[in-house]
């Protein structure tokens, strides 16, 4: 089998960060359907406008920005804006890069990886799938080998329950195999998800029952997880006044003043259980503006308008 | 609606998360009830979503819904995909051991619990149980939480491909074949096994070897409930039923989900767009002009702007173009939806508005 002999050294994979290239990572999750892409892009905008390099992540089985945006989004990184790039992490492709490194020549990488077996590992068994996710993510930071030449990573991440397996597993795995690579890769990309000089965790929610509820519940359990507070975004909020008029039943302006008189009461009601996380909330609940708007290009820059109010958001 | 509850055995609402799947399955679950079927709404429900709206607690069987009074039953039942999976392995390993092995292998905790398939599995498992029980006229599923919608039809590949007999063959030695096959792939398994090891170490290989070797026994009885499951949906008696919403990315999520339906020889039946906008928006550009110049009567002109505003960004979303075959749009409901009277009024309105 040709495989590169790496030094012990090399392939121990160390929590410091001293003498390596390392990028930060802003994960943003939430429940499904809150707008959790749309803020994920509108952060990567944030950050670039302070003049960050960005490479905006998304996973799963389907592009979300591409059809959105417009762009071939796939394995390589296309250029959104002169500053951002999008690409979309599979656990195939990832595992491959990573296995590349480790195999001398890129045909062997292929040969196993082409294998049956490994491929149907790979589609299957769930540690090495979140393990290959997370493990090129923070590559830069355990391997002197790996580099990534931007500032920032914003993942556009799963959304609740999944959010949660996918930041479980490398811990669970480092405690079920307690010796070897696996259990080294394992405890490393642990050490890193808890290091808050790298690590920002956003969690958008909505102003209504079930999303602020999750989000709730979501903020401990991530504290817990990492150590890190979120910070917390609630999206879609109407800018209304602290107090709606009371309006006569018959006239025409009624089912609108009551719908947003409604709408009022939720926002209030999010807002109220939201603040009540205090210390396991990073900083103030953040409130992002309803963007009355149907184009995409216009409702992100929109979003990030909102982000870059926000001071001290773009470390 | 109506027609389409009367002629179906099952009906499956998929759609991506948010969407708001689990409401509309346990209001197509009152309103056949109320069309004097007995039947039941199965779903994970891992933030007590449907018993929250249905105001049951979450049960390890299948609860009828208090506070009924239909002509036919309404029945809710919640999957938890763990206690399925230990299931299986109670009744068909081959001893205590293997079970008790299987059970504390942390490849198998993920497995039964994660990202693998397996809630989609276990859905599949317990929907084909409900569905030729003959206890009831109509089962309907909420599928699992998923980032797209085509997931659900991905996952028992996925899982199918965990429980492949080439994978449990390599890790319990076994050889297939003669002669010089048999002596290739016992060579190309010792390969494979050095580069793991290599590559993620002896205990993590030693994990996966036992895992693969404790689930050889209930493998083929895995294997047999995806493919009854898959003949089960493939049925024309079957319905899928995609909730989407009124948002270009939805919408183009939704398009791929259909057509990706109908290639695999499903039968979808209905596309709802759900809380597509407020009902106050419904009204002409007259009406709309109407509220405004009251608004503005009353010197509310931040309000008034905001109206103005909120009724184009809707009237645009109206005009969004969409592929769907069969369409439904619904309104969004005045209050967020709690407690059986809400779902009724939703399952009305349902069936109205077909």
């Amino acid at each position: 089998m040709p495989l590169k002999t790496n030094s012990p050294k090399a392939s121990d994979p160390r929590p410091t960060l001293e003498g390596r290239k390392v990028h930060r990572i802003v994960f943003v999750t939430g429940k499904g359907g809150v707008g959790k892409s749309a803020v994920a892009a509108a952060t990567a905008l944030q950050l670039a406008r302070a003049g960050k390099t960005v490479l905006l992540v998304e996973l799963g089985s389907r592009s979300f920005y591409g059809p959105l945006l417009g762009l071939p989004v796939g394995d390589d990184t296309v250029r959104w804006t002169s500053r951002i790039g999008i690409s979309r992490w599979d656990v195939e492709s990832s595992l491959r890069e990573y296995m590349s490194h480790y195999l001398v020549f890129k045909a062997a990488a292929d040969w196993l990886l082409n294998y049956t077996v490994m491929k149907a590992l790979i589609a299957a068994a769930p540690s090495l799938a979140e393990l290959a996710i997370l493990g090129k993510l923070t590559g830069p930071m355990r391997h002197d080998w790996y580099r990534r030449e931007v500032d920032v990573v914003v993942v556009d991440a799963y959304s609740t329950g999944q959010f949660m397996a996918l930041m479980r597993s490398p811990r669970g795995l480092s405690r079920s195999v307690t010796s070897g690579q696996m259990h080294r890769h394992a405890a490393s990309i642990t050490a890193v998800l808890s290091e808050p000089a790298i690590c920002e965790y956003r969690l958008v929610t909505l102003a209504e029952e079930m999303p602020t509820a999750e989000a709730c519940e979501m903020a401990a359990a991530l504290r817990a997880e990492t150590g890190i507070a979120p910070r917390l975004y609630i999206n879609r909020v109407v800018d209304l006044p602290a107090q709606l008029p009371a309006w006569p039943a018959g006239d025409p302006a009624a089912p609108f003043i009551q719908h947003m008189t409604r709408v009022a009461a939720r926002q209030r009601e999010s807002l109220r259980a939201l603040q009540a996380l205090g210390d396991q909330s990073d900083g103030p609940v953040r409130q992002l503006p309803f963007i009355a708007v149907t184009d995409a290009q216009r409702l992100l820059q929109a979003l990030a308008d909102a982000l870059d109010t926000d001071p001290g958001a773009a470390r | 609606m109506r027609a389409l509850i009367e002629s179906h055995r099952v009906i499956v609402c998929a759609g991506s998360g948010g969407v708001g799947k689990t409401t509309i399955a346990a209001a197509l679950g009152v309103a056949a009830a109320k069309m004097g079927k007995r039947v039941l709404v199965l779903t994970i429900d891992p933030a007590r979503r449907l018993a929250t709206a249905l105001g049951i607690a979450n049960h390890a069987n299948d609860v009828r819904v208090p506070g009924q009074k239909y002509r036919g039953q309404l029945w809710a039942g919640t999957i938890d995909p763990a206690r399925i999976f230990a299931d299986y392995i109670e009744r068909h390993a081959r001893d205590r051991k293997t079970v008790e092995r299987l059970l504390a292998n942390s490849l198998y905790q993920q497995l039964s619990t994660t990202l693998s398939g397996s809630q989609e599995f276990t859905s599949l498992a317990k929907l084909h149980d409900a569905a030729t029980r003959g206890d009831y006229d109509l089962v309907i599923l909420d599928t699992p939480p998923a980032v797209h919608a085509v997931d659900f039809l991905r996952a028992p590949e996925r899982l199918n491909a965990v429980f492949d007999t080439a994978i449990v063959s390599l890790f319990m030695g076994r050889t297939t074949g003669l002669g010089l096959v048999a002596t290739a792939w016992k060579q190309g398994v010792k390969l494979y096994l050095a580069a793991l090891t290599r590559l993620t170490g002896s205990a993590f290989v030693a994990t996966l070897s036992d895992f693969f070797s404790a689930i050889d026994a209930i493998a083929p009885d895995i294997r047999q409930t995806n493919l009854l499951a898959r003949k089960l949906l493939l049925d024309p008696s079957a319905a899928f039923v995609l909730i989407s919403s009124f948002d270009l990315a939805k919408i183009q999520e939704g398009e791929a989900f259909q057509d990706e339906l109908v290639r695999a020889g499903y039968h979808l039946r209905k596309v709802i767009v759900n809380r597509a906008w407020p009902r106050w928006t419904q009204g002409d550009a007259a009406s709309q002009a109407a509220v405004r110049k009251s608004l503005l009567a009353r010197g509310e002109r931040k309000l008034a702007d905001l109206q103005e505003a909120l009724a184009d960004y809707y009237l645009a979303r109206r005009s969004l173009h969409t592929g769907f075959a069969e369409l439904l749009i619904l309104p969004e409901m005045d209050d967020q939806i709690v407690g059986l009277g809400a779902v009724e009024e939703l399952a009305a309105r349902l069936v109205a508005e077909a």
